[in-house]
Order: C-alpha cells, then sequence, then structure tokens
C-alpha cells in the first residue's frame, strides 16, 4: 500500500516476546530487557505453559544485554535448541527466532515494536464494518488502494485468533474483525492504506504464522478499488476468492495511476459501453479486460477471449462469425462463431490492431446492427455482446494511414484507456517481482532491487515475470543477485547515459514507429537475435514479431532480407 | 479566550496595549503559562481575545509559530479566528483571536450532563472544526472542555488554544508537557508523532463526558452511541474513525436515526 515516507522505529522501540506453541495450546508473553524468567507448568512458574509435555519447572531464560541464554532445569521430557539437546543444568544461547523446544511445546522469541499503532485486539464485525466503510470513502477521496483478508477458522478460532495478532504485532495500520458466517467463524483483515506493509507480505506473514502450526486456511483476498467500491463487496469478493480458492495473484495496484484506472474500469464496466484498452505489449490489458466483464452486469454471460494476431485473417473470420454446412471446403457442419458463442457476454479482441480490412467491415456491421451473418449463411443472427478490445498499436496513426476503419475505431473506443507501462508506476516493480517468487525460497539482493528499479521494462509485466522466474531457478542459494538477471539488466546503468524515464515522450508518441523499432532492436539484441526469445521478452508471438521485422523493414537475424 | 460574564477586571493589568492596535480591557482567564485578556481592536472596534504567553526560554519559538500557522490557515465556524500575532515588547509571544461570547464547555459541564441532543451537536460541531485542522494536516492534540466554547447559534461549539498542535507525522519538536492527560491518547502519553485519531480519541473523551457528566470509563452511554463511543476511544488506533471529519458524519447518523 502507500508507502509512508519515516520509519521511527528504533531498537529502543522493540520488545522481547516470547511465543508458545503446542498441540492445541497458543500463548505469547512480553519478556524482561533483562533478567531471568522460569518456564514451566507450575503456578509458581514465571511464565505458565500448560501443556503435559512442559515439566513443573521446566527451563530458565536469562536475558542480557549481551545476549539471551537457556538453562534446562532437569526437565523430564528435554530441552533442545535448534535441533540439540540441553544437558539438564547446561545454558545454551539463543537468538530471536531460533526455535526451542520444551517437551513437545515449541517456543520462539521475537523481537515485535513496543508501540504505535498496531492491532491490539479483534474486533466484532460491526464495528470492523463502520471502519471498513470509512477507509473506502477515504482511499476513494486520495486515489489510494487498500486490501481486505478473510481467513477462515472453521477449527480451532481461539488458536487462529492468537496467532493472528501474533502475526501482525509487528504491523501497523491493520485492522482485525470476526464475524460468524453460516455457523462458521470468519477473521477478517483490513490492511489500511496508510500501511507501509505490502499486501503479499501480510499474507505471508500470516500463512508462515498459520502454517507453523499446521494450519493452512484458504485466505480470500479483495483489493479496493478493484474488486469492490464498498465494504460489503470488499468483504463478498474476498469470501468468494476463498470459497473459489483463488491464487491471490490478480492485478496488483499500488500505483496512482493505477489505482486511478481501476477506479475508471469500475466505473464503465457497470454500463455496456465498447471499451479500448491501449498500451505496450505485457502491461497486463488482458486482465483489465476481464475486470471490465467481472464488474459488469454480463458476468454471468461468458467472457470470450480471441488473439486477433494468432490466426490467418480468414481462419479468424470464421472463428468469430462461425460458418454455414458447405460454406467451404471442410465446412461439413454449421459451426455457431466467438461472437455468438459470446452472446450475453464479454467479448474480448486482443490485438484488435492486426484485423484484415474484410473482418474490420463485418465486425462494424455486428457493433451497428447487434446482428451477425455466418460466413456461407443468408440470414442476419442477432447478438447481444459488449466489445472489450486491446492494441498496442497506435490506432489514429493507422487509421490517417489508412490501414484502420476510423467508424471502427469510434465504435469500439466507447473509453479508450491507457494501459501506463511498468516504468511509469515504479512502485509496483518490487511487489510484482515478489509475487512472481512467491512459493519459492529466493530473496531479491539489494543490488538486484536496484537494477529492476533502474531498468526500463520493454515488456513489462510480462517480461518482469519471465526474468522472475528464470532468476528463480538459477539462482542456487537462495539470493538473487545481478548475475541471475538477464544481459541487459545485470550491469548497472551506465550513469552518462540518459536514463530510461526521460527518454518516454508524452503518451502518445510512445507508439511512434521509432519506439517499436528500438525495443524489437533491444529486444533482439539481448536475446543474441533469437526471435522466439526475443518475441517472449516482448510479450508477443514471434509471427508478431517477424510481422513487425517486416513492417519496420528490419533485418531479420540469419535470414537477411 | 473568553469570559466568565461578571465584566469587571480580575487580574492585575500588566500593561494596557499590545502593539498600537489593540487595547487590553480586562483580564478574562490565567491558564497554565498564559494570561488572557478582553481587548479592543482599534482598528475595527470589535472586542477581541490577546493570549499573552509568559517569556519563556524553554518555549520553542517553532511551536509559537506553529500555533499562528495553524490558525492562520483554518476557516471554520467550529475555529477560533487569528487576527494578529507576535511578540511583546517583553519577548512574551502574544495571539489576538476573535473574541467569542459564551460559556466554556468545562463549566457547562461542572454543572452535569448534557441533553443528549446538545451532546451530540457539541461533539459534531467539534468533530467539523477538527476535520477542518485535519485537512490541513494539522493535529490539535490538547480537544478538552475546558478549550470548547459553546457560542450561541449559529456559531455554535468551538474550538480554542492551538498551544499543543502539530504537523501530522512530524518529529516532535518538544517533550512532554503537551496535551491534557485526562483527554491524551495513550499513543500520544508515550511520545508518538501527531495523528489525527489523537483528537478523535479526545473527542471521544469530550463526548463520553458531555453524555455521562463524567469522564470515560465512569457512567453510561446511550446504547446507540456505544459502538461510536467504543471506536473513538480504542486504545487500538486503526479502528478509530480516519479524522474529525468521519466523527462528524457518525454523529450525523447517530442524530439521525431514533435513539
Amino acid at each position: 500500500m502507500s508507502a509512508t515516507p519515516r520509519d521511527d522505529r528504533s531498537p529502543a522501540d522493540h520488545q522481547l516476546w516470547l511465543v508458545a506453541i503446542g498441540d492445541s495450546y497458543y500463548a505469547s508473553h512480553p519478556l524482561p530487557s533483562a533478567g531471568e524468567v522460569e518456564l514451566g507448568r507450575g503456578e509458581e512458574a514465571d511464565i505458565c505453559i500448560d501443556a503435559p509435555s512442559v515439566s513443573r519447572r521446566h527451563a530458565r531464560l536469562l536475558i542480557a544485554a549481551g545476549g539471551i541464554a537457556i538453562e534446562d532445569l532437569d526437565s523430564a521430557n528435554g530441552t533442545r535448541v535448534r535441533g540439540l539437546q540441553v544437558a539438564a543444568g547446561a545454558r545454551a544461547p539463543i537468538h530471536p527466532g531460533e526455535l526451542v523446544e520444551l517437551g513437545s511445546v515449541s517456543i520462539l522469541l521475537q523481537r515485535r515494536a513496543a508501540t504505535g499503532p498496531r492491532p491490539a485486539r479483534i474486533w466484532r464485525h460491526a464495528l470492523f464494518a463502520d471502519r471498513l466503510a470509512e477507509e473506502c470513502e477515504l482511499a476513494a477521496a486520495a486515489d489510494k488502494a487498500f486490501a481486505v483478508i478473510v481467513v477462515p477458522a472453521p477449527e480451532q478460532p481461539e488458536m487462529v485468533r492468537g496467532l493472528l495478532l501474533s502475526a501482525l504485532a509487528s504491523h501497523g495500520e491493520v485492522l482485525l474483525g470476526e464475524a460468524d458466517q453460516a455457523g462458521a467463524h470468519v477473521f477478517e483483515v483490513l490492511i489500511l492504506s496508510a500501511s507501509r506493509h505490502p499486501v503479499d507480505e501480510v499474507v505471508g506473514q500470516i500463512q508462515r504464522e498459520l502454517g507453523a502450526v499446521g494450519i493452512e486456511p484458504r485466505l480470500g483476498i479483495a483489493l479496493f478499488p478493484g474488486d469492490g467500491g464498498d465494504g460489503e463487496a470488499l468483504l463478498g469478493a474476498a469470501r468468494r476468492a476463498m470459497e473459489a480458492g483463488d491464487d491471490p495473484r490478480r492485478p496488483l495496484v499500488q500505483s496512482r495511476a493505477m489505482v486511478q484506472l481501476v477506479r475508471l474500469i469500475e466505473r464503465v464496466a457497470a454500463g455496456n459501453l465498447s471499451v479500448l484498452l491501449l498500451g505496450e505489449t505485457g502491461v497486463g490489458k488482458e486482465v483489465l479486460a476481464e475486470r471490465v466483464h467481472q464488474l459488469s452486469p454480463r458476468r454471468g454471460g461468458r467472457f470470450v477471449r480471441v488473439n486477433c494476431s494468432a490466426l490467418s485473417q480468414s481462419l479468424l473470420e470464421s472463428e468469430l462469425f462461425g460458418h454455414e454446412k458447405g460454406a467451404f471446403t471442410g465446412a461439413v457442419a454449421a459451426k455457431p462463431g466467438l461472437l455468438e458463442a459470446a452472446s450475453g457476454g464479454t467479448l474480448f479482441l486482443d490485438e484488435i490492431g492486426e484485423i484484415s480490412e474484410a473482418i474490420q467491415v463485418k465486425l462494424l456491421r455486428v457493433l451497428e446492427d447487434h446482428a451477425l451473418r455466418r460466413v456461407g449463411g443468408l440470414e442476419d443472427r442477432p447478438v447481444d455482446l459488449r466489445f472489450v478490445a486491446a492494441t498496442n498499436r497506435d490506432l489514429e496513426a493507422e487509421i490517417a494511414r489508412g490501414r484502420f476503419r476510423k467508424d471502427l475505431y469510434y465504435r469500439l473506443a466507447g473509453i479508450a484507456l491507457h494501459v501506463p507501462p511498468l516504468r511509469e508506476r515504479g512502485e509496483e516493480i518490487l511487489p510484482l517481482a515478489q509475487r512472481f517468487l512467491a512459493g519459492t525460497t529466493a530473496r531479491l539482493s539489494e543490488a538486484t532491487r536496484e537494477r529492476l528499479l533502474a531498468y526500463s521494462w520493454p515488456g513489462n509485466i510480462r517480461e518482469l515475470r519471465n526474468v522472475m522466474e528464470r532468476a528463480a531457478l538459477l539462482c542456487g542459494d537462495g539470493e538473487i543477485r545481478p548475475e541471475h538477471l538477464p544481459e541487459g539488466l545485470a550491469a548497472p546503468p551506465p550513469p552518462a547515459a540518459p536514463a530510461p524515464a526521460d527518454e518516454v515522450p508524452a503518451y502518445a508518441a510512445l507508439y511512434s514507429d521509432e519506439e517499436q523499432k528500438r525495443r524489437i532492436v533491444d529486444a533482439l539484441d539481448r536475446c543474441r537475435g533469437n526471435q522466439t526469445q526475443a518475441a517472449a521478452l516482448l510479450g508477443i508471438s514471434r509471427r508478431t514479431l517477424v510481422n513487425r521485422l517486416n513492417r519496420y523493414r528490419l533485418p531479420r537475424p540469419r535470414k537477411k532480407r | 479566550m473568553l469570559v466568565g460574564g461578571s465584566g469587571l477586571p480580575r487580574g492585575t493589568m500588566i500593561q494596557h496595549r499590545i502593539g498600537r492596535r489593540f487595547e487590553l480591557i480586562e483580564q478574562a482567564r490565567t491558564g497554565g503559562s498564559s494570561s488572557v485578556y478582553r481587548a479592543r481592536d482599534r482598528a475595527t472596534g470589535h472586542t477581541v481575545a490577546v493570549k499573552i504567553l509568559d517569556a519563556d526560554p524553554k518555549i520553542d519559538p517553532r511551536r509559537v509559530a506553529r500555533e499562528a500557522q495553524a490558525l492562520a490557515a483554518v476557516s471554520a465556524p467550529g475555529v477560533a479566528r487569528l487576527i494578529e500575532h507576535g511578540a511583546t515588547a517583553a519577548g512574551q509571544p502574544y495571539f489576538v483571536v476573535e473574541w467569542l461570547e459564551g460559556e466554556l464547555l468545562a463549566d457547562r459541564l461542572a454543572a452535569g450532563p448534557l441533553p443528549r441532543a446538545d451532546a451530540i451537536r457539541v461533539a459534531g460541531e467539534i468533530a467539523l472544526a477538527l476535520g477542518a485542522l485535519h485537512g490541513l494536516g494539522i493535529v490539535h492534540r490538547d480537544v478538552k472542555p475546558g478549550n470548547i466554547v459553546l457560542c450561541p447559534p449559529p456559531r455554535g461549539a468551538t474550538l480554542v488554544d492551538f498551544g499543543a498542535a502539530g504537523i501530522a507525522g512530524a518529529t516532535r519538536i518538544t517533550t512532554g508537557g503537551l496535551g491534557t492527560p485526562d483527554y491524551m491518547a495513550p499513543e500520544q502519553a508515550a511520545g508518538r508523532p501527531p495523528d489525527p485519531r489523537m483528537d478523535v480519541y479526545a473527542l471521544g473523551c469530550v463526548l463520553w463526558e458531555c453524555l455521562t457528566g463524567s469522564r470515560p470509563p465512569a457512567g453510561e452511554v446511550p446504547a446507540d452511541l456505544a459502538p461510536l463511543c467504543e471506536r473513538l476511544l480504542a486504545v487500538d488506533v486503526p479502528i478509530r474513525p480516519p479524522d474529525g471529519n468521519f466523527v462528524a458524519r457518525a454523529l450525523e447518523r447517530v442524530a439521525g436515526s431514533d435513539p
């Protein structure tokens, strides 16, 4: 979420806590900054751990400025540090974060922020909902994003309660609530827009903390404004995501430009206006097209995606409009097209700039008359469609060149939305990179972070994902260093060269031929002329790449024209 | 910044004039480290309040400037309007604000709780005043019945004394001694940087006291106001409404529904 510029937490603000986790036991206790603390099952212990495998007087913590040690008090089931048994009466040094076992109970020492706004308790749903409604208003006015997470706890709600409080103890600006949903207990987490912790980090923290005791709940996440504009909608979306077992890897909206875009989409989606998404390749146009469908009254209908550059134009025509029996050789049976299949729902035409003049004319008819004629057919068939189209071409320039029909453009662009390239939403680069690494043990080194932030990302989010997935495979020890990045990224940018951001001209000019050419040449350079790799890097098909090489009269590697 | 109503001089006159413009008439009140006088603005003929701070080398001039900035930046009916500020010949900082005719909420509460509708109205008016401050990034940090004047309509409850005001999120310049313990949010007492939700907590204390006549947690508030009071007075900062404007709207909703 939005970062506040300062972090005033100093070590002095941190307090040491002891967290004890048993089979069906969980407790956390604050510890003094110095002194001795006796742990045991008995009432005379300083910290009572009420579990059968813990002795009445089990162990003693010795806390001093120089370090912390644990001493076993001749316990029946023993004390283990880092898996090694501590001899009775002996002392072993321990560090915060290390696992210590007392019988079958695990204890952990944790440093937590001692002051400041942090979840102190779990609120009943009514109060949580009031605050959630306020946050929607606040974020809408400031163009900010925030997240709601639901954590189901059908069993052991008491344990989950303690774990959640502990998981979020060092997170400011997080609110916890709970509700009973049809008899099942659900915890609710609101990460306020003022929080400086990325949503994925909070989710990871909750999953780790619950996972440590073997609870693996299906978390449901909803983001404002993308998944809903009010509290009820957000909680509903989070609950549906939880029930559907959705991977929470949905569009990450953190930059101001994207928050505004998503809110616009939300408003536009409700109507039936055609939407044209403009933006570089790999910026996430398809994901946004699907959001238009999901947020529209047509969400019950189908969302049909057609990539207009993936098929030959004659095949595309028959795929889109369908054909009657005997319309052409091989048409042994009548077949409805994708437009008919999508009727009642949304048709997403990706790479709309690639369609032929003939199909442009036929599409225009569908847009104007809400009816189509199959190839070889005689009668008009009514269709009820919402059109969403996307392109990385400058359609207005294509119109000027006579390659794209102006009347079709205006029909498709009921509203034209520009999706900003990744380099213009720098605050999303690292959270996205971390998201693509989720599920791996890989971490980003400081130098790698700098490289990722300095790079211009011509292939946008798709390129970032490819780079991260490759790096995760290459790094042996879990740390991604610059040498695990592709060549163009591995070297620090030459300080004398103008920064990529400075080269970015006004938006319309982004789609100039020069820019397209430069990006293609860059990509081919970085892939040593391998067209398949370069196409993947640019997030386009190899065929599109070849088309563009021809269009820009660029020499084709290994096959000189 | 106001007078009890006797109209007779209650303090010793230390000087008769502030600058060339303001003629002191009588001492209205003394606070911890300041005195408030009723005065006449020779330029307009209006009655004004002059607050003179004791010359104290420990007083941070930046804090004084901040108070002036806070007052000058805000134009809301619930916030006393600043006319002038400066320093006396003796080096005492002073502020001239409009004279507010009315009763101090603290004095009113000495006579017992307010009727429910009045309590909601007073808290709502102060919430809007705070909302105006919060919108500018200013945190009052000393909201209490002693800093609220009940002016006759249409003016309504008005917030005075910005001596403790801070800029939201800014590092503390002074340490301790700011705010009034009874109405101070726990995190403010712990020395956290200014946050509008500190004022929200203090406003919760004021609302509670208006409703019950005693300070929380003593007494009992009406059932329909209990959830809001619970949020305003929460130790858990994130559950509190984000700023004064949100409290004002929440109070409107309660006032609009039948108790």
